[in-house]
C-alpha cells in the first residue's frame, strides 16, 4: 500500500541486542561541578563527569538532592524529554526547574526555590545510574555544599585581575575573576587572541574552585598586544551574563561591560 | 572596543554547520520528527548534535481516512524489534501528509529507531543508514588549538522541537552545556546561511522580569497573515512572538499570553483545523501536558492574546492566566499529531495496561469512547426514541466502528 524503503538491516540495526546486566560496575563519578563548598541559592545547574559512558535513558531517579537530615527534596532538577548529555555520553547536565529559580513564576510562587541560603545539602548520585553497558556505579557518590544568598551580580571582566606573563616564556597568563564562572564558560568562552587577531593555541587551567583562569601558551609569548576576548554568553553558576541578570528587570539600564581585556607580556 | 574580528572566534552558543552527505552513517539518536513534505522527514539527532533530512519515497495518497486503533501498539513493536518491551523509549511522532502513515521516533535498547506504521498495524523499521540523507551540524566551537586541564566536551544542542514553515527549519533546544533558550533558523534544503537568536520572556511578576527559558514545545502559525512563533515552555508560559523579529544575532521578548499552570510540562504544541458537516474549518491550537490535561485553545483566541499585551501580573497559587483555555480529557497522551481532517493520532499510554497506545482521537470530540464505560454500555440500554437519543446513538455508533468495535453498534 505505501511504498517506502523497507529496513532490512533492522537485525543488524539492533545487534546491541537486549541490555547486558551486570552485578557490578566499574563506572564511577570523576567529577562534579561547580566545585564550591558555597553554593548560591539561585544555582541553575550541576555537571556531572562520569569516568565511562554512560546509558542515556532515566538517569534522574539515580540523583538525588538531600537536606541536612538526608531527606530528598522533591522537584528541584528540570526533568527533560531527553536528558542533557555530552555528545560522548560523560558529562550529564542537571538543571535546576528554572521555573523555581526565577523570581515571579507560578513554580516560585508556590515552591520557591529548592535551595535556601545557609542551609547544608547534598547532591547525592546512587549506584543504580547505568553506564552504556547497563552496569551500575562502582559506588555511590555524595557531594556536600552549603547554600548561599543569591548571586543577582553579573560577572564584571572590568573587576577582573590580569597577571602579565613575560615575554619570551610560556608563563601562564593568569586572570583572578570577579566570582566562581561556570567551568565550561571558562573553557569556552574565553580566548586568548594573538596580534594576528587569531586565538592563541595553548592549554586552560583552572583553580580556587573556578574563580581563577590560567592559560599556557603552546609558543613563547611575543613582544606585542594581545587581548582576551569574552563571549558574552559566558554565564556565573547562576546564569548571570556580563551586563545581563539571569533574572533582570525589563526596565533594568543598559550595563556595558568590557568584551576584551588588552594586556601585553611584561619585557624580560 | 571589540572588532567583529576579535568576536567572530567566539561561536556564540551554537554554529550551525552544514554538512551534505549522500548517505549518512546511521544517527546516534532519534528524537524530534517533522515531515518538510511528503519526501522529506526530518530527524533530531541531540546526542549526535545533528539534523539528517532523510529522503523518502513518495507512497499512495491515503484516500479514506481512517482511525488508528492500536492499542498495546508497544507490544507489537517490542515483538517486531526483538527487544524488551521496557528496553523501548519513545521519542516522537509524525503523521505522514499524504499517506497518513504514522512515523514514530524510538530508542529499543541503545539504538535509535524509526518505524512506519500504519492502520493495519503493520510496522516498518526506517533503514535510516540506507536511506538518501542530507544533514545539519548543531555543533560548538571548531577545534581552535585550546586544550582543557580535563577532557571537557562542548556543549551541543538537544533538540526540544522542530517545526518546518516554508523552507525554514526552526529548532528549538537546550544546551547539553550552558543554559541557553537559542532558536535556530535553518534554510532547507539544507546549506544555507542558518540564523540564531536568543528568545527572552517576559514573565507575570510586579515588575516584569524577563528569563532566559528553554523552549519545550513550539508551532509556527499564520495569525493574520503574521508568521508567529507559539512556544510553550518549561514551567508553561506559553508565548507568541513574530518569526520577522528573529533576525540572525537578535535578542526578542516574546508575549507572555497564558500561564498554563505550574508542575507541569508541555509536551506538544500543535495546529489544526476542524470541520463541521457543511466542510467549513474551524482552527484551533492544542497544547498537550505531561501532567495536566490538553488546552485547546481557538486560533483566534491566540491571534487576539498574541496582539494584545501580554500578562503583566503575578499568578497566583495554582492558577492558571491569560487567554482562556477548553480542557480536554487527554491525559496520558504522550505525543499528537495532525493526522487527517477527522483525527488526531496520539501516542498515549494506557493506565490500565501500561502499554503504549497509537490510537486516534476524532476531533471536536478528543476522547475515545472505548476508554469509557458508562451507562450506554448496559446491555439493556435503550436509546430514546427522540431527536437527541438517535442523534446520540448515530454518534456512538460511529465512535464504535473507527475504534474497532463494529460489533457493538446498535
Amino acid at each position: 500500500m505505501i511504498r517506502v524503503l523497507l529496513a532490512i538491516g533492522l537485525a543488524a540495526a539492533v545487534a546491541a541486542g537486549p541490555l547486558r546486566a551486570c552485578e557490578v560496575g566499574e563506572t564511577t563519578v570523576a567529577e562534579v561541578y561547580p566545585t564550591a563548598a558555597a553554593l548560591p541559592e539561585n544555582m541553575l545547574r550541576f555537571y556531572i563527569y562520569f569516568s565511562a559512558p554512560m546509558g542515556l535513558d532515566d538517569i534522574l531517579p539515580a540523583i538525588d538532592l538531600l537536606d541536612a537530615e538526608g531527606r530528598v527534596l522533591e522537584g528541584v532538577f528540570l526533568s527533560n524529554r531527553y536528558d542533557l548529555w555530552s555528545a560522548d555520553r560523560t558529562r550529564l547536565t542537571l538543571l535546576f526547574d528554572p521555573g523555581r529559580v526565577k523570581t515571579g513564576l507560578a513554580a516560585n510562587n508556590e515552591l520557591g526555590r529548592a535551595l535556601v541560603a545557609g542551609e547544608t545539602y547534598q547532591l547525592s548520585i546512587t549506584v543504580a545510574a547505568e553506564d552504556m553497558e547497563g552496569c551500575p556505579l562502582a559506588s555511590a557518590h555524595r557531594v556536600t555544599f552549603e547554600a548561599t544568598e543569591a548571586d543577582v551580580l553579573s560577572p564584571s571582566p572590568e573587576h577582573w585581575t590580569l597577571f602579565a606573563p613575560s615575554v619570551g616564556t610560556r608563563q601562564p597568563l593568569t586572570l583572578y575573576l570577579d566570582g566562581p564562572v561556570d567551568h565550561l564558560s571558562l573553557a569556552y568562552r574565553l580566548r586568548v587572541i594573538g596580534p594576528d587577531g587569531a586565538p592563541v593555541a595553548g592549554r586552560i587551567d583552572l583553580d580556587e574552585a573556578e574563580t581563577q583562569w590560567h592559560f599556557t601558551p603552546r609558543a613563547e609569548w611575543s613582544a606585542a598586544t594581545y587581548h582576551v576576548a569574552i563571549d558574552p554568553q559566558l554565564e556565573d553558576l547562576a546564569g548571570n551574563r556580563p551586563g545581563v541578570l539571569f533574572d533582570q528587570p525589563t526596565d533594568a539600564p543598559v550595563i556595558d561591560w568590557l568584551p576584551t581585556l588588552t594586556w601585553s607580556p611584561a619585557p624580560s | 572596543m571589540t572588532t567583529p574580528r576579535l568576536l567572530a572566534y567566539l561561536t556564540g552558543f551554537t554554529a550551525i554547520v552544514s554538512a551534505q552527505a549522500a548517505f549518512a552513517d546511521a544517527p546516534m539518536s532519534a528524537t524530534v520528527l517533522e515531515f518538510a513534505d511528503p519526501t522529506t522527514l526530518f530527524v533530531a539527532d541531540s546526542a549526535g548534535a545533528a539534523i539528517h533530512a532523510y529522503t523518502l519515497l513518495e507512497g499512495e495518497a491515503a484516500t479514506e481516512s481512517a482511525a488508528y486503533t492500536l492499542e498495546g501498539f508497544s507490544r507489537a513493536l517490542a515483538e517486531t524489534l526483538a527487544v524488551a518491551e521496557a528496553d523501548i523509549t519513545f521519542n516522537d511522532l509524525a503523521v505522514h501528509p499524504t499517506t497518513q502513515a504514522a512515523y514514530v521516533s524510538l530508542t529499543a535498547g541503545t539504538t535509535p529507531v524509526v518505524v512506519m506504521v500504519t492502520q493495519d498495524g503493520t510496522i516498518t523499521p526506517l533503514d535510516l543508514a540506507s536511506l538518501p540523507s542530507t544533514s545539519t551540524e548543531l555543533s560548538t566551537a571548531a577545534d581552535d588549538g585550546v586544550t582543557f586541564w580535563r577532557d571537557i566536551p562542548a556543549a551541543t544542542l538537544t533538540v526540544t522541537d522542530l517545526d518546518y514553515a516554508d523552507g525554514t527549519l526552526f529548532v528549538s533546544g537546550l544546551s547539553t552545556g550552558e543554559f541557553a533558550s537559542t532558536l535556530h533558523q535553518i534554510p532547507f534544503p539544507f546549506g544555507g546561511d542558518a540564523q540564531t537568536s536568543s528568545v527572552e520572556i517576559y514573565h507575570a511578576v510586579h515588575d516584569q522580569m524577563e528569563t532566559r527559558a528553554p523552549i519545550r514545545a513550539m508551532e509556527i502559525l499564520d495569525l493574520d497573515g503574521v508568521q508567529t512563533l507559539v512556544a510553550a515552555y518549561t514551567c508553561t508560559p506559553l508565548v507568541t512572538l513574530p518569526t520577522s523579529g528573529l533576525t540572525d544575532g537578535a535578542h526578542i521578548t516574546g508575549n507572555t499570553i497564558a500561564e498554563l499552570g505550574y508542575g507541569n510540562t508541555p509536551l506538544e504544541v500543535l495546529s489544526f483545523d476542524v470541520f463541521d458537516q457543511e466542510g467549513n474549518a474551524s482552527p484551533f491550537v492544542l497544547v498537550i501536558n505531561r501532567e495536566l490535561q490538553a488546552n485547546l485553545i481557538p486560533l483566534e483566541a491566540v491571534a487576539a492574546a498574541a496582539n494584545a499585551p501580554g500578562l503583566s501580573e503575578p499568578v497566583g497559587l495554582g492558577m492558571a492566566a491569560g487567554v482562556e483555555t477548553i480542557q480536554t480529557p487527554m491525559s496520558g497522551v504522550f505525543q499528537a499529531a495532525d493526522q487527517d481532517a477527522q483525527f488526531l493520532l496520539t501516542l498515549k499510554r494506557n493506565l490500565d495496561t501500561g502499554a503504549m497506545d497509537l490510537v486516534s482521537f476524532r476531533k471536536g470530540v478528543y476522547l475515545r469512547l472505548s476508554d469509557f464505560i458508562s451507562e450506554y454500555d448496559f446491555p439493556d440500554y435503550v436509546y430514546a426514541d427522540n431527536q437527541m437519543g438517535q442523534g446520540t446513538r448515530g454518534f456512538h455508533n460511529l465512535m464504535k466502528a473507527e475504534e474497532g468495535f463494529p460489533e457493538l453498534i446498535e
